[in-house]
């Protein structure tokens, strides 16, 4: 059974962690297909956090398709998850190569690419929210 | 459907308003996180949604009914722990656990036993003999015995050691987990709350400076971190809660009014519960700027 | 929620039980002690026989329980300890404390909860007064027979105050003071002293007009001699020296006057007393008018008790904010 944890620092929705564990947990082949979930309760009473963020969480990985939940059950694993987009890896590999490339002769040093590539990643994944 | 509703509630102590003006339209099922300085009307509200405290002015209603003070029936659906969480000290816990059951109707006494059990408190000790995190968590279980719609706790968790407090908050969310209850703490650090609950209100000076849904004041509001000299072009644009200034940097709290944020030259990043509370507790204690100072958040 | 407050209450309680227990151990000790000594000196015989002339035997019992007699005041406290103890903490107690958002959040009204309480307490009361009631009339029996040489009345100050129903009347009304001082200070202490403060005034208030509870009778005699009524129990509340034309003498005045002292002959002071026109005027207030009294006097407390009482259930149900 997964465990999660929370990070509550890094700015990131707590349901969001939640999800991104179990995508991770699913990646790395520690939850397949036919594993049940923790309880929102048991969720919930190691981590002292709102049993709403874990039932969103649960919400958003069944919309992807990833879980299913079985009323009177719990939540069940459905399918696995590759690397996601395996085949898109290398080539956005190299439009970061570029981008960087463009940074540096911009003149911004590491901490300035990794302040503008954090925002932007805040930006873009905390956009689901609203 | 609503846990707490109120409309123009006001309460008055001598010449003192210790509320004012309070409208809020509480959903339930919700945990609602009731912060603010101390004396800024927090327990004036929470006593008066169970049943202490008369209104001086306005409406206040209780799971879509009277409040306790109009009809005290509504006291078996609203299970109260007060600031101090109060019980009889010469008591053991087994006798409060009889008290429990002898004066509410709806007392589950199985499940005060195994809740007490659960948390490892031995039914023979002095209530006066408890520490400090099990005393919180009989009189929890006090207020749940009787299977409450509503749990209505003041300050619960100050003067818990972080352990303690951590287990608290353990044992109420699973509670809330199994069993969908209302509820609404009330804390003057948001900090303690910020795990747990998905509804702000947050009061100064008596006075609601902020309302709603968590996701959604969060999702309203952002932090800009820039040149001073072009702090302008964003207060012009959006309405900033607070600000501060150094030599060359401003920081501003902004609520987004639907303009664009891709503003060059800002640093935009969002903002943490905790900020947002302390943003709008500044802005509270400046003379008011003129327009709406207060943000309802209609629930979605 | 009788349970609960026997619970809450019980060390009051018990050291009210305890109390008395040790009153009535007390009171059984030196009241069995005084009546055999009534019999074994043949005091109440003589008494018995009414033929007078027991005046040596008591003198006796005079001497050797007198100073009892007179300590019997102190227990005119005891009443006043049921509004310290009992009626002062009550409710200011779980004011003071906060336990009061403890109860009154529970699922019975505020009303239930004060009601239960005061009507175990009143009870409690009743009973302790009336054990009082009963303890003390049993030990001030030997003294009822000892009137008829002129002792003590039924009716005297520190006689009426432990007998019949007023004791009752006494604690009632101190437990309610209690309370309502409570009520209104919430905290112990000075509810305590509250208490304290208003009880006694108003209980040396109601002694000192008892004495006008119905208008005293009148009975004149020769001045400085024996009244006629001697032994019948009158409790006197007023007792002068007039002259012939019915003024007021003091008796320094008689004395000098008639030249009144051991060496003198008494039938010269007499014959002086006479010719001046001296009598004694008593009033008086017969011991048939006893239960009247306690009737008259019980009401008044018991009237203040329960306007008190519901002053402070008003206090508490409608007013508190907590």
């Amino acid at each position: 059974m997964i465990e999660f944890e929370l990070d509550s620092r890094s700015g990131l929705p707590t349901y969001l962690q939640l999800v991104q564990q179990v995508r991770q947990a699913l990646r790395l082949g520690l939850l397949v297909p036919g594993d049940q979930l923790p309880t929102a309760r048991e969720v919930v009473e190691s981590l002292a956090i709102n049993p709403n963020t874990v039932l969103k969480a649960y919400r958003e990985l069944e919309r992807d398709g990833l879980v299913a939940a079985r009323p009177g059950t719990g939540t069940f694993v459905q399918r696995s998850l590759g690397a996601p987009g395996q085949a898109a890896q290398p080539k956005l590999r190299r439009a970061l190569a570029k981008w960087l490339d463009a940074a540096r002769a911009a003149g911004l040093d590491i901490e300035d690419v990794e302040a503008l590539f954090r925002a932007a990643v805040r930006d873009s994944f905390a956009e689901e929210v609203a | 459907m609503s846990a707490i509703e109120t409309e123009a509630l006001g309460r008055r102590y001598g010449r003192r308003w210790g509320l004012k003006d309070c409208s809020l339209a509480v959903p339930r099922g919700r945990v609602v996180a009731l912060v603010g300085p101390n004396g800024a009307g927090k327990t004036t509200l929470l006593h008066m949604a169970v049943g202490l405290l008369a209104p001086t002015v306005g409406r206040i209603r209780v799971l879509d009914g009277p409040p306790p003070r109009e009809r005290p029936e509504q006291l078996r659906r609203i299970g109260f722990v007060a600031q101090d969480k109060p019980l009889y000290r010469g008591f053991r816990v087994k006798d409060m656990v009889r008290f429990g059951a002898a004066l509410n109707a709806d007392w589950d006494q199985d499940w005060a036993l195994r809740r007490l059990r659960d948390v490892g408190i031995p039914l023979g000790q002095r209530v006066g003999q408890l520490s400090g995190g099990q005393h919180a968590q009989v009189a929890l279980a006090m207020a749940l015995g009787k299977r409450p719609e509503l749990l209505v706790l003041d300050e619960p968790v100050a003067n818990l050691d972080p352990l303690a407090r951590r287990e608290f908050l353990q044992v109420l969310m699973a509670e809330v987990a199994e069993s969908g209850l209302s509820v609404v703490l009330s804390s003057h650090l948001i900090a303690d709350l910020e795990r747990v609950c998905d509804y702000l209100i947050l009061l100064s000076n008596g006075r609601v400076q902020l309302a709603g849904e968590t996701e959604g004041l969060l999702a309203k509001h952002r932090i800009f971190v820039g040149a001073r000299e072009r702090a302008e072009s964003l207060t012009r644009v959006h309405y900033v809660v607070s600000e501060s200034y150094t030599q060359r940097q401003a920081t501003l709290l902004v609520r987004l009014n639907g303009h664009s944020l891709q503003d060059s030259g800002w640093n935009a990043r969002p903002i943490t519960l905790e900020e947002l509370v302390l943003g709008y507790m500044k802005l509270s204690s400046q003379p008011p700027p003129g327009p709406l100072r207060v943000l309802q958040e209609a629930s979605p | 929620m009788i349970a609960v407050a026997l619970r809450q209450h019980r060390i009051q309680l018990s050291s009210g039980a305890a109390l008395m227990i040790v009153l009535a151990a007390l009171l059984v000790w030196t009241g069995h002690e005084m009546t055999s000594y009534l019999h074994s000196t043949g005091l109440s015989g003589c008494l018995a026989a009414r033929g007078g002339g027991c005046d040596s035997f008591s003198q006796l019992f005079e001497n050797r329980y007198g100073s009892l007699l007179r300590n019997v005041a102190y227990p005119n406290f005891l009443p006043m300890l049921v509004g310290i103890f009992w009626g002062a903490p009550l409710v200011a107690r779980e004011l003071e404390s906060g336990t009061h958002r403890l109860a009154w959040t529970q699922s019975i009204t505020r009303r239930r909860w004060l009601t239960t309480k005061l009507a175990l307490f009143v009870a409690a009361t009743v009973g302790i007064g009336a054990i009082f009631s009963l303890l003390l009339s049993w030990w001030f029996h030997p003294f009822a027979q000892l009137q008829f040489q002129g002792g003590y009345s039924r009716m005297d100050l520190d006689s009426f105050d432990f007998q019949g129903v007023v004791p009752i009347a006494y604690s009632l009304f101190a437990f309610a003071v209690g309370t309502a001082a409570g009520v209104v200070v919430r905290r112990v202490l000075p509810a305590m002293a509250i208490t304290f403060a208003a009880y006694l005034p108003l209980r040396l208030l109601m002694q000192s007009l008892r004495a006008h509870f119905e208008t005293p009778l009148q009975i004149t005699y020769q001045a400085l001699a024996t009244s006629p009524r001697a032994g019948l129990g009158d409790w006197i509340t007023h007792s002068r020296i007039v002259n012939a034309a019915g003024r007021t003498v003091s008796d320094q005045t008689v004395f000098s006057t008639c030249g009144v002292g051991p060496s003198v002959p008494k039938s010269d002071v007499f014959a002086c007393l006479a010719s001046h026109g001296y009598h004694q005027v008593d009033l008086y207030q017969p011991v048939s008018r006893f239960w009247a009294f306690q009737g008259i006097e019980s009401a008044v407390f018991v009237g203040l008790a329960a306007l008190l009482l519901t002053a402070s259930c008003y206090w508490v149900i409608r007013r508190s904010s907590a």
